[in-house]
């Protein structure tokens, strides 16, 4: 027990900031400290039964951006909406103007997205992983993956030069 | 034509996003502590494989011992201990007078020997 503990704290410490980074990119900042925590329980409680047929930060992307898919349809049921809290945002680094309103335009972006596109468009290109590895994390087909992520840069890029960005 | 305005366009955003990425407010510096009290179950008192027939027999100890105990009757409300009212027979049990005849001093008394000619010679 002891030693599956500091094995435990030992990946917190190597994967909590990617965990804590994929819910808040895919679900927003409501209740962030609550999914990652929710998805930390879940990689205590599967970390026995993990199997090395596949990644531990596969799994780990797996568990995480489940817990976000998740509370976002847990939201939807209650009609709660997608809150990225911009005000979080600003003034942390003294940043200019125009950096803050362009991070505001990739979250507005993110947030018009289908929970879907947006899950394939973080993991592809946020966190740049293999069409394989993503298929795996969001248990789908390579083909499917590819299907969604088309769709999500396309209307991605559109969002961003409606917005004036010059891409 | 068109893969490559899909592929400038995927560059394009990638390189969007990686300048203008919004990182999530950092974590509390006790979320590990948090998460281990979750995880961790609190102590609490195990139950041995025998408990439990042990219960339900010292149940059915008990409650076949209630069937043995005679009921309580319970008190009345009232403090005033009401005696009902006991009418007793009393000639129930006395002699009548004609039973003092076997105590008659008439009546042959007699001894065991002669009892014993008496039914010999019959």
């Amino acid at each position: 027990m002891k030693s599956d503990l500091a094995h435990f704290r030992q990946i917190y410490g190597q994967y909590q900031q990617l965990v804590r980074t994929v819910i808040y990119q895919i679900a927003g900042s409501s209740h962030l400290d609550d999914l990652v925590q929710e998805a930390f329980i879940k990689i205590w409680k599967g970390l026995s039964g993990f199997k090395e047929q596949s990644q531990l930060s596969t799994w780990i992307y797996r568990v995480s951006t489940n817990v976000a898919l998740d509370a976002l349809r847990s939201w939807s049921r209650r009609k709660e909406n997608l809150d990225y809290d911009f005000d979080s945002l600003q003034d942390k680094r003294k940043t200019p103007d125009e950096e803050f309103s362009n991070r505001q335009i990739v979250q507005q972006g993110l947030a018009t997205l289908s929970e879907e596109h947006r899950t394939v468009l973080v993991l592809s290109f946020i966190h740049e992983l293999p069409m394989a590895e993503i298929a795996e994390i969001v248990g789908v087909s390579e083909g499917t993956v590819k299907s969604r992520l088309h769709y999500a840069k396309g209307a991605f890029g559109t969002f961003l030069k409606e917005r004036g960005v010059k891409l | 034509m068109t893969d490559f305005k899909d592929d400038e366009l995927e560059a394009s955003i990638k390189s969007f996003l990686k300048k203008n990425l919004p990182s999530p407010p950092s974590a509390s510096p006790d979320e590990i502590d948090i998460i281990l009290r979750k995880i961790e179950p609190a102590p609490k008192l195990q139950l041995k494989w025998f408990a439990i027939p042990t219960v339900a027999l010292a149940g059915l100890l008990v409650f076949w011992m209630s069937l043995q105990t005679p009921k309580m009757v319970p008190a009345p409300l009232s403090t005033t201990i009401v005696q009902p009212e006991v009418i007793v027979d009393q000639t129930v049990g006395m002699l009548d007078e004609d039973d003092f005849d076997l105590f008659d001093e008439e009546s042959p008394t007699l001894e065991i020997g002669e009892d014993y000619l008496i039914l010999a010679g019959l």
